[in-house]
Protein backbone atom coordinates (compact mmCIF):
# COMPACT_ATOMS: atom_id res chain seq x y z
CA UNK A 1 0.00 0.00 0.00
CA UNK A 2 1.90 3.18 -0.91
CA UNK A 3 1.78 6.95 0.65
CA UNK A 4 -0.01 9.38 -0.63
CA UNK A 5 2.56 12.30 -1.17
CA UNK A 6 1.22 14.61 1.74
CA UNK A 7 -1.05 12.87 3.59
CA UNK A 8 -3.46 14.60 5.74
CA UNK A 9 -1.79 13.12 9.92
CA UNK A 10 -5.59 11.40 10.35
CA UNK A 11 -4.85 9.51 6.99
CA UNK A 12 -1.41 8.72 7.86
CA UNK A 13 -1.95 7.40 11.24
CA UNK A 14 -5.33 5.03 9.81
CA UNK A 15 -2.52 3.93 7.65
CA UNK A 16 0.00 3.15 9.81
CA UNK A 17 -2.22 1.50 12.34
CA UNK A 18 -3.74 -1.16 9.47
CA UNK A 19 -0.06 -1.85 9.35
CA UNK A 20 0.62 -1.97 13.21
CA UNK A 21 -2.51 -4.01 13.70
CA UNK A 22 -0.84 -6.52 11.04
CA UNK A 23 -3.07 -5.81 8.22
CA UNK A 24 -1.74 -5.01 5.19
CA UNK A 25 2.11 -4.17 4.64
CA UNK A 26 3.42 -0.63 3.11
CA UNK A 27 5.33 -1.23 -0.22
CA UNK A 28 7.88 0.03 1.06
CA UNK A 29 10.34 -2.55 2.81
CA UNK A 30 12.23 -0.47 4.75
CA UNK A 31 9.44 1.40 6.33
CA UNK A 32 7.52 -2.55 6.38
CA UNK A 33 10.52 -3.05 8.44
CA UNK A 34 9.88 0.14 10.90
CA UNK A 35 6.45 -0.78 11.38
CA UNK A 36 7.20 -4.12 12.35
CA UNK A 37 9.99 -2.32 14.70
CA UNK A 38 7.26 -0.50 15.30
CA UNK A 39 5.00 -2.90 16.57
CA UNK A 40 7.39 -5.15 18.18
CA UNK A 41 8.35 -1.97 20.42
CA UNK A 42 5.04 -1.90 21.54
CA UNK A 43 4.69 -5.72 22.23
CA UNK A 44 7.61 -5.97 24.32
CA UNK A 45 6.74 -2.98 26.40
CA UNK A 46 2.99 -3.79 27.25
CA UNK A 47 4.41 -7.44 27.39
CA UNK A 48 7.09 -6.59 30.19
CA UNK A 49 4.52 -4.76 32.20
CA UNK A 50 2.20 -7.22 32.48
CA UNK A 51 5.57 -9.54 33.88
CA UNK A 52 5.82 -6.64 35.99
CA UNK A 53 2.41 -6.80 37.48
CA UNK A 54 2.14 -10.48 37.82
CA UNK A 55 5.26 -12.02 39.26
CA UNK A 56 3.42 -14.29 40.65
CA UNK A 57 1.52 -15.85 37.75
CA UNK A 58 4.83 -15.89 35.71
CA UNK A 59 6.79 -17.65 38.61
CA UNK A 60 3.64 -20.78 38.31
CA UNK A 61 3.77 -20.81 34.67
CA UNK A 62 7.28 -20.31 34.04
CA UNK A 63 8.53 -17.70 31.61
CA UNK A 64 8.09 -19.11 28.44
CA UNK A 65 4.17 -19.85 28.97
CA UNK A 66 3.87 -16.33 30.71
CA UNK A 67 5.54 -14.57 28.19
CA UNK A 68 2.82 -16.39 25.01
CA UNK A 69 -0.33 -15.55 27.36
CA UNK A 70 1.01 -11.86 28.04
CA UNK A 71 1.31 -12.30 24.20
CA UNK A 72 -1.55 -13.32 23.43
CA UNK A 73 -3.48 -10.13 25.88
CA UNK A 74 -1.66 -7.82 24.68
CA UNK A 75 -2.64 -8.97 20.91
CA UNK A 76 -6.45 -8.83 21.97
CA UNK A 77 -6.84 -6.17 24.95
CA UNK A 78 -3.24 -3.45 23.95
CA UNK A 79 -3.02 -0.91 26.36
CA UNK A 80 -5.22 1.91 26.06
CA UNK A 81 -3.84 4.06 28.83
CA UNK A 82 0.25 4.74 29.12
CA UNK A 83 0.22 4.19 32.59
CA UNK A 84 1.26 0.76 31.97
CA UNK A 85 1.62 0.66 35.96
CA UNK A 86 -2.00 -0.05 35.71
CA UNK A 87 -2.00 -2.23 32.35
CA UNK A 88 -3.33 -5.85 32.68
CA UNK A 89 -6.20 -5.73 34.34
CA UNK A 90 -8.05 -8.15 32.06
CA UNK A 91 -5.37 -10.71 32.36
CA UNK A 92 -7.01 -13.06 34.87
CA UNK A 93 -10.52 -13.63 32.51
CA UNK A 94 -7.89 -14.65 29.59
CA UNK A 95 -5.91 -17.40 32.35
CA UNK A 96 -9.75 -18.34 33.09
CA UNK A 97 -11.08 -18.63 29.59
CA UNK A 98 -7.30 -20.28 28.17
CA UNK A 99 -8.34 -24.23 27.49
CA UNK A 100 -4.73 -24.90 27.95
CA UNK A 101 -4.59 -24.05 31.51
CA UNK A 102 -7.96 -25.86 32.25
CA UNK A 103 -5.64 -28.01 34.24
CA UNK A 104 -4.51 -25.55 36.68
CA UNK A 105 -8.00 -23.95 37.47
CA UNK A 106 -7.14 -22.03 40.69
CA UNK A 107 -4.71 -20.17 38.33
CA UNK A 108 -7.05 -17.17 37.59
CA UNK A 109 -7.79 -16.76 41.09
CA UNK A 110 -4.44 -16.40 41.64
CA UNK A 111 -3.91 -13.28 39.01
CA UNK A 112 -7.08 -11.89 40.57
CA UNK A 113 -5.56 -11.67 43.68
CA UNK A 114 -2.35 -10.47 41.83
CA UNK A 115 -4.05 -7.75 40.16
CA UNK A 116 -5.68 -7.04 43.51
CA UNK A 117 -2.00 -6.41 45.29
CA UNK A 118 -1.41 -4.10 41.84
CA UNK A 119 -4.56 -1.77 43.06
CA UNK A 120 -3.53 -1.77 46.41
CA UNK A 121 0.04 -0.70 45.64
CA UNK A 122 -1.30 2.20 44.11
CA UNK A 123 -4.18 3.05 45.72
CA UNK A 124 -4.74 6.47 47.55
CA UNK A 125 -3.41 6.60 51.13
CA UNK A 126 -5.43 6.90 54.28
CA UNK A 127 -6.60 10.38 55.92
CA UNK A 128 -3.65 12.04 57.94
CA UNK A 129 -6.29 12.46 60.77
CA UNK A 130 -7.50 9.53 62.62
CA UNK A 131 -11.61 9.04 62.64
CA UNK A 132 -13.03 9.11 65.80
CA UNK A 133 -15.26 5.64 66.21
CA UNK A 134 -18.68 6.20 66.62
CA UNK A 135 -21.66 3.54 65.89
CA UNK A 136 -24.10 5.57 64.16
CA UNK A 137 -21.22 5.87 61.56
CA UNK A 138 -19.36 3.33 59.53
CA UNK A 139 -15.71 1.97 60.37
CA UNK A 140 -14.30 3.04 56.26
CA UNK A 141 -12.01 0.57 54.81
CA UNK A 142 -8.86 1.81 53.79
CA UNK A 143 -8.67 2.60 49.82
CA UNK A 144 -6.02 0.11 49.97
CA UNK A 145 -7.69 -2.76 51.04
CA UNK A 146 -8.79 -5.62 48.57
CA UNK A 147 -10.21 -9.38 49.44
CA UNK A 148 -10.75 -12.40 46.97
CA UNK A 149 -12.57 -14.79 48.44
CA UNK A 150 -11.85 -18.11 46.57
CA UNK A 151 -12.58 -22.20 46.24
CA UNK A 152 -9.03 -22.28 46.14
CA UNK A 153 -5.88 -21.93 48.66
CA UNK A 154 -5.22 -18.36 46.89
CA UNK A 155 -3.44 -16.89 49.65
CA UNK A 156 -1.25 -19.96 50.08
CA UNK A 157 0.09 -19.93 46.43
CA UNK A 158 0.52 -16.80 46.61
CA UNK A 159 2.47 -16.35 49.57
CA UNK A 160 4.69 -20.40 48.57
CA UNK A 161 6.01 -18.06 45.25
CA UNK A 162 7.27 -15.01 47.60
CA UNK A 163 11.26 -14.63 46.82
CA UNK A 164 12.61 -16.99 49.49
CA UNK A 165 9.03 -18.36 50.52
CA UNK A 166 9.56 -22.46 51.61
CA UNK A 167 7.49 -24.33 49.53
CA UNK A 168 4.62 -26.06 51.54
CA UNK A 169 4.81 -29.77 52.20
CA UNK A 170 1.17 -29.89 51.12
CA UNK A 171 -1.37 -26.78 50.30
CA UNK A 172 -4.72 -26.68 52.33
CA UNK A 173 -7.96 -28.42 50.69
CA UNK A 174 -10.32 -26.03 50.88
CA UNK A 175 -10.49 -22.17 49.61
CA UNK A 176 -9.06 -19.07 51.14
CA UNK A 177 -10.47 -15.78 51.75
CA UNK A 178 -7.34 -13.83 51.17
CA UNK A 179 -6.93 -10.02 52.39
CA UNK A 180 -4.75 -7.34 50.35
CA UNK A 181 -3.73 -4.44 52.71
CA UNK A 182 -1.22 -2.08 53.04
CA UNK A 183 -0.81 -1.38 56.57
CA UNK A 184 2.54 1.07 55.94
CA UNK A 185 4.79 1.18 53.10
CA UNK A 186 4.33 -1.87 51.03
CA UNK A 187 1.15 -4.17 50.45
CA UNK A 188 0.56 -7.14 52.81
CA UNK A 189 -1.60 -10.55 51.34
CA UNK A 190 -3.02 -12.46 54.22
CA UNK A 191 -5.54 -14.85 55.23
CA UNK A 192 -8.89 -14.27 56.72
CA UNK A 193 -11.58 -17.35 58.49
CA UNK A 194 -13.89 -17.19 55.85
CA UNK A 195 -16.69 -16.38 58.78
CA UNK A 196 -14.80 -13.03 58.06
CA UNK A 197 -16.20 -12.29 54.23
CA UNK A 198 -19.49 -10.98 56.12
CA UNK A 199 -17.96 -8.11 57.73
CA UNK A 200 -15.83 -6.99 55.19
CA UNK A 201 -18.90 -6.67 52.71
CA UNK A 202 -20.68 -4.66 55.91
CA UNK A 203 -18.03 -2.21 55.56
CA UNK A 204 -17.84 -2.22 52.02
CA UNK A 205 -21.97 -0.96 52.14
CA UNK A 206 -20.76 1.10 54.78
CA UNK A 207 -22.98 -0.22 57.70
CA UNK A 208 -22.77 1.42 60.74
CA UNK A 209 -20.51 0.11 63.77
CA UNK A 210 -23.58 -0.25 65.76
CA UNK A 211 -25.47 -2.57 63.52
CA UNK A 212 -22.59 -4.94 62.95
CA UNK A 213 -23.79 -8.17 64.06
CA UNK A 214 -21.97 -9.81 67.11
CA UNK A 215 -20.26 -12.53 65.13
CA UNK A 216 -19.09 -9.57 62.61
CA UNK A 217 -17.64 -7.47 65.26
CA UNK A 218 -15.20 -10.25 66.52
CA UNK A 219 -13.10 -9.86 63.15
CA UNK A 220 -12.91 -5.95 63.44
CA UNK A 221 -9.77 -6.33 65.16
CA UNK A 222 -7.66 -8.34 62.67
CA UNK A 223 -8.76 -5.83 60.18
CA UNK A 224 -7.74 -3.13 62.09
CA UNK A 225 -4.47 -4.78 63.06
CA UNK A 226 -3.56 -5.42 59.26
CA UNK A 227 -4.22 -2.04 58.30
CA UNK A 228 -7.51 -3.09 56.40
CA UNK A 229 -9.36 0.06 58.04
CA UNK A 230 -8.74 3.79 58.17
CA UNK A 231 -6.85 4.85 61.04
CA UNK A 232 -8.91 5.66 63.78
CA UNK A 233 -8.56 6.85 67.79
CA UNK A 234 -8.86 3.84 69.99
CA UNK A 235 -8.50 1.39 66.70
CA UNK A 236 -5.50 -0.01 68.47
CA UNK B 1 24.34 24.58 41.71
CA UNK B 2 22.49 24.18 38.42
CA UNK B 3 21.55 21.33 37.24
CA UNK B 4 24.56 19.29 35.68
CA UNK B 5 24.54 15.50 34.74
CA UNK B 6 21.54 13.40 35.30
CA UNK B 7 20.43 9.76 35.22
CA UNK B 8 17.07 8.03 34.76
CA UNK B 9 15.72 7.01 37.77
CA UNK B 10 14.07 3.59 37.59
CA UNK B 11 12.30 1.32 39.81
CA UNK B 12 15.18 -0.95 40.93
CA UNK B 13 17.08 1.99 42.09
CA UNK B 14 14.53 4.08 43.81
CA UNK B 15 14.37 2.71 46.86
CA UNK B 16 17.99 3.10 47.46
CA UNK B 17 18.13 6.81 46.00
CA UNK B 18 14.81 7.45 48.62
CA UNK B 19 16.95 5.94 51.37
CA UNK B 20 20.14 8.09 51.06
CA UNK B 21 22.42 10.48 48.55
CA UNK B 22 24.60 7.88 46.55
CA UNK B 23 28.03 8.39 47.53
CA UNK B 24 30.44 10.68 45.06
CA UNK B 25 27.93 11.70 43.15
CA UNK B 26 28.76 14.16 40.00
CA UNK B 27 28.09 18.11 40.28
CA UNK B 28 24.69 19.03 39.94
CA UNK B 29 23.73 15.20 40.44
CA UNK B 30 19.62 15.45 39.00
CA UNK B 31 17.17 12.93 38.20
CA UNK B 32 14.47 11.93 35.75
CA UNK B 33 11.82 9.30 35.76
CA UNK B 34 9.07 8.61 33.23
CA UNK B 35 5.78 10.75 34.83
CA UNK B 36 3.69 7.22 34.15
CA UNK B 37 5.10 5.14 36.50
CA UNK B 38 4.16 7.66 39.53
CA UNK B 39 0.86 8.93 37.81
CA UNK B 40 -1.30 7.06 40.63
CA UNK B 41 -3.30 8.19 43.62
CA UNK B 42 -1.01 7.11 46.31
CA UNK B 43 1.73 3.86 47.10
CA UNK B 44 5.45 3.32 48.66
CA UNK B 45 6.36 4.03 45.02
CA UNK B 46 4.93 7.62 45.11
CA UNK B 47 6.17 7.80 48.66
CA UNK B 48 9.32 7.02 47.61
CA UNK B 49 9.85 9.47 44.65
CA UNK B 50 8.49 12.33 46.51
CA UNK B 51 11.55 11.51 49.21
CA UNK B 52 14.12 11.66 46.27
CA UNK B 53 12.39 14.93 45.18
CA UNK B 54 12.82 16.46 48.62
CA UNK B 55 16.60 16.35 47.99
CA UNK B 56 17.25 16.13 44.98
CA UNK B 57 16.36 17.71 41.22
CA UNK B 58 13.84 15.70 39.60
CA UNK B 59 12.78 15.98 35.83
CA UNK B 60 9.30 14.32 34.76
CA UNK B 61 9.85 12.89 31.53
CA UNK B 62 6.35 11.77 29.72
CA UNK B 63 6.01 9.05 27.34
CA UNK B 64 2.05 9.71 26.99
CA UNK B 65 1.29 13.12 25.78
CA UNK B 66 0.96 12.25 21.97
CA UNK B 67 1.80 15.61 20.86
CA UNK B 68 1.77 14.80 17.49
CA UNK B 69 -1.45 12.93 17.31
CA UNK B 70 -4.70 13.72 15.62
CA UNK B 71 -5.76 11.89 19.17
CA UNK B 72 -3.89 13.50 21.88
CA UNK B 73 -3.59 12.52 25.54
CA UNK B 74 -7.70 13.28 26.82
CA UNK B 75 -7.66 15.85 29.90
CA UNK B 76 -7.85 13.22 32.90
CA UNK B 77 -4.37 12.31 32.12
CA UNK B 78 -3.11 16.03 31.43
CA UNK B 79 -4.69 16.36 35.01
CA UNK B 80 -3.11 13.09 36.45
CA UNK B 81 0.21 14.66 35.40
CA UNK B 82 -0.21 18.21 36.59
CA UNK B 83 -1.32 16.80 39.95
CA UNK B 84 2.45 14.68 40.01
CA UNK B 85 4.02 18.11 38.84
CA UNK B 86 2.31 19.63 41.91
CA UNK B 87 3.70 17.24 44.51
CA UNK B 88 6.90 16.54 42.63
CA UNK B 89 7.81 20.16 41.59
CA UNK B 90 10.08 18.89 38.57
CA UNK B 91 13.01 21.16 37.33
CA UNK B 92 12.01 19.87 33.66
CA UNK B 93 9.10 18.42 32.06
CA UNK B 94 9.46 16.56 28.70
CA UNK B 95 7.39 14.14 26.24
CA UNK B 96 8.24 13.05 22.48
CA UNK B 97 7.06 14.45 19.07
CA UNK B 98 5.21 11.06 18.19
CA UNK B 99 1.57 10.34 17.78
CA UNK B 100 0.69 7.13 19.79
CA UNK B 101 -3.24 7.35 20.09
CA UNK B 102 -5.27 5.17 17.87
CA UNK B 103 -8.95 3.69 17.49
CA UNK B 104 -9.82 6.48 19.07
CA UNK B 105 -7.39 6.20 22.08
CA UNK B 106 -8.70 2.48 22.69
CA UNK B 107 -5.14 1.67 21.93
CA UNK B 108 -2.67 3.09 23.32
CA UNK B 109 0.76 2.32 21.48
CA UNK B 110 4.05 2.16 24.14
CA UNK B 111 5.95 3.30 21.45
CA UNK B 112 6.88 6.85 19.57
CA UNK B 113 5.16 6.75 16.04
CA UNK B 114 6.75 8.18 13.34
CA UNK B 115 4.86 10.72 11.34
CA UNK B 116 5.10 13.33 7.80
CA UNK B 117 6.56 16.81 8.88
CA UNK B 118 4.28 18.52 6.89
CA UNK B 119 2.51 21.87 7.76
CA UNK B 120 -0.42 20.39 8.48
CA UNK B 121 0.89 18.29 11.48
CA UNK B 122 3.09 21.24 12.74
CA UNK B 123 -0.10 23.22 12.74
CA UNK B 124 -1.05 20.09 14.99
CA UNK B 125 1.79 19.74 16.77
CA UNK B 126 1.44 23.21 17.80
CA UNK B 127 -2.25 23.18 19.24
CA UNK B 128 -1.37 19.74 20.72
CA UNK B 129 1.50 21.58 22.75
CA UNK B 130 -0.63 24.73 23.69
CA UNK B 131 -3.67 22.64 25.00
CA UNK B 132 -0.84 20.74 26.97
CA UNK B 133 1.02 23.48 28.54
CA UNK B 134 -2.13 25.32 29.32
CA UNK B 135 -3.48 22.17 31.09
CA UNK B 136 -0.26 21.62 32.90
CA UNK B 137 0.43 24.73 33.80
CA UNK B 138 3.90 24.17 32.65
CA UNK B 139 6.62 24.53 29.57
CA UNK B 140 7.25 21.54 28.06
CA UNK B 141 10.39 20.02 26.10
CA UNK B 142 10.34 18.51 23.29
CA UNK B 143 12.32 14.91 22.56
CA UNK B 144 13.29 14.36 18.72
CA UNK B 145 12.19 10.92 18.05
CA UNK B 146 14.30 8.06 16.46
CA UNK B 147 13.93 7.13 12.72
CA UNK B 148 13.91 3.20 11.44
CA UNK B 149 12.83 4.54 8.08
CA UNK B 150 11.71 7.68 6.65
CA UNK B 151 8.16 7.52 6.27
CA UNK B 152 8.14 10.41 2.79
CA UNK B 153 5.98 13.69 2.51
CA UNK B 154 7.79 16.26 4.67
CA UNK B 155 7.59 19.39 4.21
CA UNK B 156 10.40 20.66 6.73
CA UNK B 157 13.23 18.88 7.99
CA UNK B 158 13.49 17.90 11.59
CA UNK B 159 15.43 20.56 13.11
CA UNK B 160 13.15 23.39 11.43
CA UNK B 161 9.60 21.54 12.34
CA UNK B 162 10.93 21.29 16.21
CA UNK B 163 12.39 25.03 16.02
CA UNK B 164 8.92 25.90 14.46
CA UNK B 165 7.10 23.98 17.29
CA UNK B 166 9.11 25.50 19.71
CA UNK B 167 8.84 29.22 18.48
CA UNK B 168 4.73 29.40 18.10
CA UNK B 169 4.23 27.40 21.56
CA UNK B 170 6.21 28.43 23.72
CA UNK B 171 7.73 25.07 24.37
CA UNK B 172 11.82 24.37 24.48
CA UNK B 173 13.93 21.17 22.99
CA UNK B 174 14.75 17.86 24.25
CA UNK B 175 17.80 16.70 22.13
CA UNK B 176 18.51 13.05 22.48
CA UNK B 177 21.53 12.62 20.52
CA UNK B 178 21.16 8.89 20.63
CA UNK B 179 18.19 9.34 18.71
CA UNK B 180 19.71 11.15 16.34
CA UNK B 181 22.78 9.31 15.68
CA UNK B 182 20.56 6.30 15.32
CA UNK B 183 18.49 7.88 12.74
CA UNK B 184 21.29 8.96 11.19
CA UNK B 185 22.44 5.60 10.45
CA UNK B 186 19.52 3.96 9.59
CA UNK B 187 18.02 6.84 6.92
CA UNK B 188 21.82 7.75 5.82
CA UNK B 189 21.83 10.98 6.98
CA UNK B 190 25.18 12.42 8.74
CA UNK B 191 24.78 12.65 12.50
CA UNK B 192 27.51 15.43 12.88
CA UNK B 193 25.49 17.78 10.38
CA UNK B 194 22.05 16.75 12.07
CA UNK B 195 23.45 17.93 15.36
CA UNK B 196 25.01 20.99 13.69
CA UNK B 197 21.18 22.06 12.76
CA UNK B 198 19.60 21.94 15.56
CA UNK B 199 18.66 25.52 17.19
CA UNK B 200 20.59 25.88 20.16
CA UNK B 201 19.01 28.90 22.14
CA UNK B 202 15.54 26.14 22.14
CA UNK B 203 17.66 23.41 23.57
CA UNK B 204 16.84 22.96 27.34
CA UNK B 205 18.00 19.59 27.79
CA UNK B 206 20.00 16.86 26.47
CA UNK B 207 19.94 12.77 26.42
CA UNK B 208 22.49 10.27 25.96
CA UNK B 209 21.76 6.68 25.39
CA UNK B 210 22.58 3.24 24.60
CA UNK B 211 21.31 1.49 21.65
CA UNK B 212 21.55 -2.27 19.45
CA UNK B 213 21.74 -3.57 16.46
CA UNK B 214 18.35 -4.84 14.69
CA UNK B 215 18.24 -8.58 14.34
CA UNK B 216 16.52 -8.52 11.22
CA UNK B 217 18.19 -5.99 9.48
CA UNK B 218 21.01 -3.12 9.16
CA UNK B 219 18.75 -0.56 11.19
CA UNK B 220 19.56 0.57 14.80
CA UNK B 221 17.21 0.33 17.46
CA UNK B 222 16.81 2.82 20.07
CA UNK B 223 16.66 0.18 22.81
CA UNK B 224 18.51 2.00 26.25
CA UNK B 225 19.43 -1.60 27.33
CA UNK B 226 23.31 -0.61 26.82
CA UNK B 227 25.80 1.70 27.77
CA UNK B 228 26.33 5.08 25.39
CA UNK B 229 28.00 4.54 22.68
CA UNK B 230 31.44 6.24 21.74
CA UNK B 231 29.70 8.16 18.50
CA UNK B 232 26.88 9.11 20.87
CA UNK B 233 29.10 10.56 23.36
CA UNK B 234 31.18 12.47 20.77
CA UNK B 235 28.14 14.23 19.21
CA UNK B 236 26.79 15.04 22.84
CA UNK B 237 30.44 17.13 22.72
CA UNK B 238 30.00 18.24 19.66
CA UNK B 239 26.71 20.01 20.71
CA UNK B 240 27.51 20.98 23.92
CA UNK B 241 30.89 22.89 22.74
CA UNK B 242 28.07 24.57 19.79
CA UNK B 243 25.65 25.90 22.60
CA UNK B 244 27.15 25.67 25.62
CA UNK B 245 26.22 23.76 29.40
CA UNK B 246 22.93 22.04 29.31
CA UNK B 247 20.89 19.94 31.68
CA UNK B 248 22.36 16.02 30.41
CA UNK B 249 20.76 12.49 31.38
CA UNK B 250 22.12 9.54 31.00
CA UNK B 251 18.99 7.64 29.73
CA UNK B 252 18.76 3.65 30.81
CA UNK B 253 15.87 1.41 30.70
CA UNK B 254 16.55 -2.15 29.98
CA UNK B 255 19.81 -4.42 31.20
CA UNK B 256 19.76 -2.36 34.25
CA UNK B 257 22.70 -1.68 35.58
CA UNK B 258 24.04 -1.48 39.39
CA UNK B 259 23.72 2.17 40.25
CA UNK B 260 27.74 3.03 40.80
CA UNK B 261 27.48 2.27 37.28
CA UNK B 262 25.08 4.23 36.18
CA UNK B 263 26.79 7.22 37.82
CA UNK B 264 30.17 6.58 36.19
CA UNK B 265 28.47 7.38 33.00
CA UNK B 266 27.02 10.23 34.92
CA UNK B 267 30.37 11.10 35.63
CA UNK B 268 31.35 10.78 31.77
CA UNK B 269 28.59 12.63 31.14
CA UNK B 270 29.44 15.77 33.72
CA UNK B 271 32.72 15.60 32.25
CA UNK B 272 31.48 17.22 29.07
CA UNK B 273 30.16 20.33 31.01
CA UNK B 274 33.27 21.10 31.78
CA UNK B 275 34.94 24.47 30.15
CA UNK B 276 38.16 22.51 28.99
CA UNK B 277 35.66 19.90 26.95
CA UNK B 278 33.56 22.94 26.42
CA UNK B 279 36.35 24.34 24.30
CA UNK B 280 37.64 21.56 23.00
CA UNK B 281 35.21 18.70 22.57
CA UNK B 282 37.23 14.88 22.30
CA UNK B 283 35.82 13.29 19.51
CA UNK B 284 34.31 15.64 17.89
CA UNK B 285 34.30 15.80 13.98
Amino acid sequence: MPLEARPAPARFEGDFATWLCGHGVPADAALARAVAIHANNALAAATAALAGNYPVLRAALGDAAFAALARRHARAHPPADPRLCLYGRGLPRLVARTAELAAWPWLADLARLEWLVVEALFAAPPPRRPRRLHPDRPWPLAAATRWLASPFPVNSLWQAHQPGARWPRRFPRQGELALVSRPAAGVVVSCLPAAALPLLLALRRRVPLGHLAAAELAHLPALAAAGALVPAIGDG
Amino acid sequence: MGLGAGIGLRLPHLAALAAGDPPAPPPGLWFEVHAENFMVAGGPRLEALMAVAARSPVALHGVGLALAGTCPAPARHLGQLRRLCDRIGPVLLSDHLAWQRIDGGRWHVPDFLPFPRTRAALALCIANVHRAQDGLGRRLLIENPSHYADVGGHDLPEHEFLAELALASGCGLLVDVNNIHVSAHNLGLDAGLLIDCLPGDLIGEIHVAGHRADAGSPLLIDSHDAPVAAPVWALAARLLARIGPRPIMVERDGELPALADLLAEAHQAAALLEPAALLEPAGAA
